[in-house]
C-alpha cells in the first residue's frame, strides 16, 4: 500500500473513532454530561491554546519532564555503559536494579512525598527514578548486544577502552539506548501527571484534578485532550531525533 | 470433560447474578452507599449498627470516599446510590448540569459549636491567621468542595490572599501525619480527627472557617440523583426513615459509650478520645437559607457564575412524580 494509502487507512480508523464517540455521546447512550461529545471537547481544548492559557501549566509539566528525563538519560546510559563493559560493575549493580525495577514507580510518588516533602526537588527525582530504569536496562542490553567482531576490530586497531566506548559501543547500541529512552518519554509524562495531581501546585496534571473535582467536565477533557496530544508531539519529535541519530537502522 | 463442566459452572454464576439484581418484595435491597469517616455522618454508622437498615429491608455496602467531590460523580454514573457529600460539592455539580441533588442534611456548624471544624497548624510554627498562610500549603480533603471554599473565605477574612495560598487534597485521617511530617503547613480539619489534634499540644488551633464566615452553616449532606430517586421512591423513603432514626439516637445519646464506640470504629480513633468530644445536635431539615448564603459565596469567590435556586438541590417529597 502506498504512503498516502496507508495515511488515509489511519485517518478513516480515528475519524470512525470520533463519530461513534460523537453519536454515543448526542444520543444520550453515554451521559452527556460525564462524557461531552467530541465537537465540544475540541471546540474548548481549541480555546484553551488559542487564549494562550494552555502556556503556563504545559510549561511547568514540560519544563519537569525535561529535568527529570535529561538527568534519567545522562545516569541510566553512564551506568548502562559501565554495567555493560565491566563484568564487576554488573555483578555489583545487578541484584539491586533486578529488586528496583519491578516496583511500579507511580506507587512510590505517595512515599516518596512523605520522605522528601512537596516540592520540585521531589517531583524531579520521582520522574528521573521512574524514566531510568528502562534506559539503564536497554543501554545494557545494547552493548551485550554489540557484535563481537567490532569489538574485535577495535582491538585491532589498538584503541584504547574509552574510544572504543566511545566511537564503537555507543553508536552500535544506540538503537537499544534510544528505545529505552521513547519507553522513558511515555513513562516520564505519566510520573509528571501523577506527582502534579498530588502536589497540587500547577501544571496539567493538577488542572485535569482541578477541573474533575469542580465537576468542570468538559475542560477536564479538553485538557486530558492537550495532554494526549503532547504526548503525540513528543513522540513525534523522538521519532525524527531517532532518524537523525541513526540514520542506518532500517525502518 | 473438564472444559465442560467449568462452563456450566460458569452459565450458573451468570444465572445467580442476573437473579441477584430482580428485586423481589420480600428480599432485602441493597444499596450502594459512599461513606466519609468523619462526625458528620455518625447518624450513619449509627443507624448502621444499631441495625435500623436492615429493619427497614435495606442492605447497605459500604464504600469509602475522601470527600463529596469524589462521592458525587460515582453517584451520577451508577456506581454509587447514595453518597456521602457536602454542599458545595452539590451545587457546583448541580450547576454543571449533573443530575444531584441533596436527600437528607448531615451536618451544620452553629457559632456555638467549637470543635466540629478548624484550621490546625503546629504549635511550632508561627502561623496565626489567613495573613500568614500566604505562599504556605493547607490541606483539605478535596478541591473544590465547602472546606475548600469556606477556607478560602476565612484566608481573605483573615487578611490573607486566597490566590497566594497552595492548596494540597489530603485525606482527613491523613491530616494529622500530613502537618507532624510538615508536607503542609495547616489543615482544615474536622471532627473526631481534629479532636486527636487538639488532645496533642503539638497542635494549635488556628481559626475557625465556618465560625467565621458563616455562622450556621449546611455543611454535610447525603446525595442521590433525580433519577435514583425517582425511580427508587420507597427505597429512598425507606433509607431516609431509617436515616432519620438514627440522628434521633444519635441526638439522645451523644455522651454515651456506646456512640462514642460507634465513632471510634470507623474513625479508629480511641473510644476514650471520641468520649470527650462536645457533640453538637445533628439537624433534621435541610436549611435552603444557609443554602442560598453558601451559592452567594460561591459567586464571591467565583466558583459559580450565575445564581441558583438552592431548592434546586434540596429534595422534598414533591420532587417525587
Amino acid at each position: 500500500m502506498s504512503r498516502l494509502g496507508r495515511a488515509a487507512v489511519s485517518a478513516s480508523g480515528l475519524a470512525g473513532m470520533l463519530a461513534l464517540w460523537e453519536t454515543v455521546s448526542d444520543t444520550g447512550l453515554a451521559n452527556a454530561a460525564l462524557l461531552p461529545p467530541p465537537s465540544t471537547t475540541l471546540r474548548a481544548a481549541w480555546a484553551i491554546i488559542a487564549s494562550g492559557q494552555v502556556l503556563a501549566p504545559l510549561g511547568q509539566s514540560l519544563s519537569l519532564l525535561a529535568a527529570g528525563y535529561a538527568l534519567a538519560s545522562v545516569l541510566g546510559i553512564g551506568l548502562g555503559l559501565a554495567m555493560g563493559c565491566s563484568r564487576s560493575i554488573y555483578g555489583l549493580f545487578e541484584p539491586l536494579v533486578e529488586l528496583l525495577r519491578p516496583i511500579p514507580k507511580a506507587a512510590l510518588v505517595p512515599p516518596l512525598f512523605l520522605f522528601l516533602g512537596i516540592g520540585t526537588t521531589t517531583m524531579v527525582t520521582i520522574i528521573t527514578i521512574g524514566c531510568f530504569f528502562p534506559v539503564l536496562i536497554n543501554t545494557v542490553q545494547g552493548v551485550h548486544g554489540v557484535d563481537p567482531v567490532l569489538l574485535d576490530t577495535a582491538r585491532t586497531f589498538r584503541r584504547s577502552r574509552g574510544l572504543t566506548i566511545l566511537e564503537v559501543i555507543l553508536p552500535a547500541g544506540l538503537p537499544m539506548i534510544l528505545t529505552g529512552m521513547r519507553v522513558s518519554l511515555a513513562l516520564g509524562l505519566i510520573l509528571v501527571v501523577l506527582a502534579e495531581m498530588l502536589a497540587g501546585s500547577g501544571g496539567i496534571g493538577f488542572l485535569i484534578l482541578d477541573m474533575q473535582r469542580s465537576f468542570d467536565i468538559v475542560a477536564m477533557f479538553a485538557w486530558l485532550l492537550i495532554m494526549a496530544l503532547l504526548g503525540l508531539i513528543l513522540s513525534l519529535a523522538f521519532d525524527i531525533l531517532e532518524t537523525r541519530a541513526v540514520p542506518w537502522r532500517a525502518h | 470433560m473438564y472444559f465442560r463442566r467449568s462452563r456450566r459452572l460458569l452459565l450458573l454464576a451468570a444465572a445467580l447474578l442476573a437473579c441477584h439484581g430482580v428485586a423481589r418484595a420480600d428480599e432485602m435491597k441493597t444499596l450502594h452507599v459512599g461513606m466519609i469517616p468523619t462526625i458528620d455522618f455518625a447518624p450513619f454508622y449509627a443507624a448502621l449498627t444499631n441495625g435500623y437498615f436492615t429493619e427497614e429491608g435495606l442492605k447497605i455496602d459500604l464504600t469509602p470516599t475522601t470527600g463529596g467531590a469524589v462521592g458525587i460523580p460515582a453517584v451520577v454514573s451508577g456506581a454509587l446510590d447514595i453518597a456521602a457529600g457536602n454542599v458545595v460539592s452539590t451545587i457546583l455539580a448541580a450547576s454543571r448540569g449533573l443530575d444531584i441533588i441533596a436527600i437528607a442534611p448531615a451536618s451544620k456548624v452553629r457559632a456555638s459549636d467549637p470543635d466540629l471544624a478548624a484550621i490546625v497548624a503546629l504549635t511550632a510554627s508561627t502561623l496565626h491567621s489567613g495573613a500568614d498562610l500566604n505562599g504556605k500549603t493547607l490541606a483539605v480533603n478535596t478541591r473544590a468542595n465547602v472546606l475548600w471554599l469556606y477556607g478560602r473565605a476565612w484566608v481573605r477574612k483573615t487578611g490573607g490572599d486566597p490566590d497566594k495560598v497552595t492548596i494540597k487534597e489530603v485525606p482527613f485521617p491523613q491530616m494529622l501525619d500530613a502537618l507532624k511530617g510538615h508536607q503542609v503547613d495547616a489543615a482544615f480539619m474536622v471532627s473526631p480527627f481534629l479532636n486527636a489534634a487538639l488532645a496533642d499540644p503539638a497542635f494549635q488551633r488556628i481559626g475557625e472557617p465556618y465560625q467565621q464566615v458563616q455562622p450556621d452553616v449546611d455543611v454535610g449532606q447525603y446525595e442521590a440523583t433525580n433519577a435514583f430517586v425517582r425511580e427508587h421512591p420507597k427505597e429512598t423513603a425507606a433509607f431516609l426513615r431509617a436515616l432519620r432514626k438514627g440522628a434521633v439516637w444519635f441526638n439522645a445519646n451523644r455522651r454515651t459509650p456506646a456512640l462514642a464506640d460507634i465513632v471510634a470504629g470507623y474513625s479508629h480513633l480511641s473510644a476514650g478520645l471520641v468520649a470527650k468530644i462536645d457533640l453538637p445536635e445533628a439537624p433534621m431539615t435541610i436549611d435552603p437559607a444557609q443554602i442560598g448564603k453558601t451559592i452567594d459565596l460561591m459567586r464571591q469567590e467565583g466558583l459559580l457564575k450565575a445564581p441558583m435556586d438552592p431548592m434546586k438541590i434540596v429534595y422534598t417529597p414533591a420532587t417525587r412524580p
